[in-house]
């Protein structure tokens, strides 16, 4: 172990190089030094995983061959001594595709992976991840303590209307115009504010009323859309359904009947199906979707990736729209091989004549990808979070196409309530 | 005979631009020391695949760092064969590593370390 004082006025506090290679660790070390960090150097796994347990880090690089042992022992250790919020900057002279399935590892752990560097070091990337840890993976969000919710509760908020939803524009890559929404469910309480879905989700699903909960959330989606649909003709609007409404085989005359009650075409609708859940039952499936779309709504696979699809079980579902996760679209613009999984999602359904939409569009890279790969629509943050109904519509009214993806096209205002976005 | 030697110097002086002219001529004295006792492991008789290969690989990046066009690709020729070559190749591209660092280091000694400031300056 070797320490390497600051050399600068200013601090920024104690870097951590764990870098079995002499001459690398001397050149990271030096640059922390310049950059202000005092800096200690970990040469083995056995180093650094004590020092790790003994010591506090403001930052950290990782490089992945360490000897006998490897940086993805060290990257689960973290996570076990729960130092999720570390900035680690990784150094490897391994293929890029394992780079990149190692920045996998560490978001599955919850870590603060801000970049991977390939070896030979660039000084200058080098100095600017040291510098800025601009976090790439989603960082570790608080978790609020879930309120204590009986399920009398859920049946008053049921009766009450409490359950409401927000909507997320999804953009025609073509035109860039709004072309439709997905309708997000949200629980506004009196007594806890608005309720995350993450939350209450679960426990409706408990309950066994989740049937209740989808009727009351199509039921609000139609009737917040309704007045948008009748602006635009051609505009859709989204719901998901969950694995216990596929085992109601009257799911799509109740959602007709809630059509027919807002005098909504059956055509302004789509709804989700995520895949895991379709290729849960198949049989349900193809009953519920192809009846669906009978009555002239749209059926989409969300989720599209993450579960198992069989090509055949794809084949006999007549799907109209394919989301692709975005676990896969959000992050293809720097990751190769999620790139491929794009792209061959993409082939897929336009081979089954599905319309696609790209899920995580949260930044322009991503959106140059999908827009490259021939993706039809867009959905994510760069464009706008899920918005009330207000909002929503004076985002259709000021929305300029030339605008859309350039750069934030809407900025919502800030909000009192905190509210986990779905 | 296969070149032994080339020198990227724009590599070197960028280097030399971020570290400074001390330490960048202590990073070099780091470098061909631990080279050296790289080498010598490497050469052991009957050394094992896998440790020839870790040393090699990371010979290629620190040579690279420094614009040693040669050592770096002649160590990524050893890394990459390591575990396949025949016993004579094996040997043979050994010591070529051993041809490449010998002329980088006799380069290193003549025009980069007695006077390492006004090499990067």
């Amino acid at each position: 172990m070797t320490a390497i004082e600051h050399r600068t006025e200013e601090l920024r506090g104690r870097l951590l190089v764990v870098e079995d290679d002499l001459v690398q660790r001397t050149i990271i070390g030096s640059i922390g030094a310049k950059l202000g960090y005092d800096t200690m150097i970990a040469s083995t796994f056995e180093i650094a995983s004590q020092m790790l347990r003994d010591e506090k880090f403001d930052m950290m690089t990782l490089d992945l061959s360490l000897g006998e042992r490897d940086g993805v022992e060290l990257l689960r250790l973290i996570a076990a001594l729960k130092l999720n919020a570390m900035p680690i900057v990784i150094v490897s002279g391994c293929e890029e595709r394992v780079r990149n399935t190692i920045k996998r590892v560490a978001a599955a752990l919850n870590l603060s992976l801000t970049t991977s560097l390939a070896k030979p070091l660039n000084i200058d990337k080098l100095r600017a991840a040291l510098k800025r840890p601009a976090l790439l993976s989603a960082a570790a969000g608080s978790q609020a303590q879930a309120p204590t919710i009986s399920r009398d509760r859920i049946v008053a908020a049921l009766r009450q209307k409490e359950f409401l939803v927000e909507l997320q524009p999804k953009i025609d890559l073509r035109t860039n115009e709004i072309c439709g929404a997905e309708a997000l469910a949200r629980w506004l309480t009196p007594e806890f504010g608005m309720v995350s879905p993450a939350i209450f989700v679960p426990l409706v699903e408990e309950f066994g009323l989740m049937s209740e909960l989808t009727h009351a959330v199509c039921d609000a989606a139609v009737a917040t859309s309704r007045g948008l649909i009748q602006q635009r003709p051609d505009f859709t609007v989204a719901v998901n359904v969950s694995a216990s409404d596929l085992n109601d085989l009257t799911l799509p005359e109740r959602i007709e009947g809630i059509l027919r009650t807002y005098q909504v075409a059956p055509e302004a609708l789509i709804v989700e199906v995520t895949e895991s859940i379709a290729m849960s039952d198949v049989d349900r499936a193809m009953d519920v979707v192809s009846r669906l779309r009978l009555k002239g709504m749209g059926a989409a696979i969300d989720d599209f990736g993450t579960g198992f699809s069989s090509l055949s079980a794809l084949a006999k579902l007549p799907f109209s729209e394919l989301k692709i996760d975005r676990s896969f679209a959000g992050t293809c613009a720097n990751d190769k091989d999620m790139m491929k999984i794009v792209e061959a999602s993409i082939a897929l359904a336009k081979a089954f004549g599905m319309k696609v939409v790209g899920e995580g569009v949260d930044n322009q890279p991503t959106l140059s990808a999908l827009r490259a790969a021939g993706c039809d629509i867009g959905q994510g943050y760069l464009f706008a979070p899920a918005l009330g109904i207000r909002q929503f519509s004076h985002l259709m009214k000021q929305w300029d196409p030339r605008a859309a993806g350039r750069f934030p096209a809407f900025r919502p205002p800030s909000r009192t309530t905190s509210l986990a976005y779905g | 005979m296969t070149q032994t030697f080339s020198f990227d110097e724009a590599v070197f002086r960028e280097l030399g631009s971020e570290l400074g002219a001390d330490d960048l001529a202590d990073l070099l004295n780091v470098f061909l020391a631990d080279t050296a006792k790289k080498l010598i492991r490497i050469e052991i008789e009957d050394q094992a695949r896998a440790v020839i290969k870790r040393e090699a690989h990371s010979m290629k990046s620190s040579a690279a760092t420094f614009g040693f066009r040669v050592l770096s690709q002649t160590a990524r020729q050893l890394e990459a064969g390591a575990e396949s070559m025949s016993q004579p190749d094996l040997q043979a591209s050994i010591s070529e590593l051993r041809q490449a660092f010998e002329a980088t280091r006799a380069f290193a000694d003549r025009n980069l370390l007695c006077d390492a400031s006004g090499a990067v300056a």
